[in-house]
């Protein structure tokens, strides 16, 4: 999943699913599309 | 060139049944055939294209891929990798993308696929084959 911090973020960030399961050296392509 | 106000050209078909294209380029060399660019501004897009309705095909790649020239880990490009660190980890679970192609956008859409054929060239996988399966990001 992903998810928008709004401000002072303004970030996105990614989101396991199973919460304990995102380790470091994941990797994920990401594609952007705006409006 | 048009140093004013208006277009710098123009081509038109103005006959429905003409099936060519209004516009054709081609080359030999190894330049693109048609290249597009901005120069100064910033706004706006360097090449736009306008279907005759919104169920119609706007582009149309008749033949040949996509390419995202120099996408890689975190790079500026529209497509990128998400190499998830110690410093993008902050809890459990959730990675921070600071990239500038999506931050501050909120209203941006993000397209995301684990890519389980492991990270990037020069990176050792770090994940369980277990754990790989169950991560889920995109949706």
């Amino acid at each position: 999943m992903v998810h928008y911090y709004p401000a002072p973020d303004n970030r996105w960030a990614l989101i396991a699913v199973d919460l304990d399961d995102l380790e470091i050296g994941e990797a994920f392509t990401v594609m952007v599309v705006t409006p | 060139m048009n140093t004013g106000s208006g277009r710098a050209g123009f081509f038109q078909i103005t006959a429905p049944t003409n099936t060519s294209n209004a516009l054709y380029s081609e080359t030999d060399g190894a330049g693109a055939a048609v290249y597009a660019k901005k120069i100064i501004s910033t706004g706006g897009a360097a090449l736009r294209v306008e279907a005759a309705a919104n169920t119609a095909t706007a582009l149309d790649i008749v033949k040949g891929g996509i390419r995202v020239e120099g996408a890689g880990v975190n790079t500026s490009t529209a497509v990128f990798t998400h190499l998830t660190t110690a410093a993008s980890v902050l809890s459990s679970g959730v990675s921070i993308i600071d990239n500038p192609m999506c931050n501050g956008k909120a209203n941006a859409m993000l397209l995301v696929t684990p890519d389980v054929s492991g990270p990037p060239t020069g990176r050792t996988p770090s994940w369980s084959t277990t754990t790989r399966r169950r991560t889920t990001g995109g949706r």
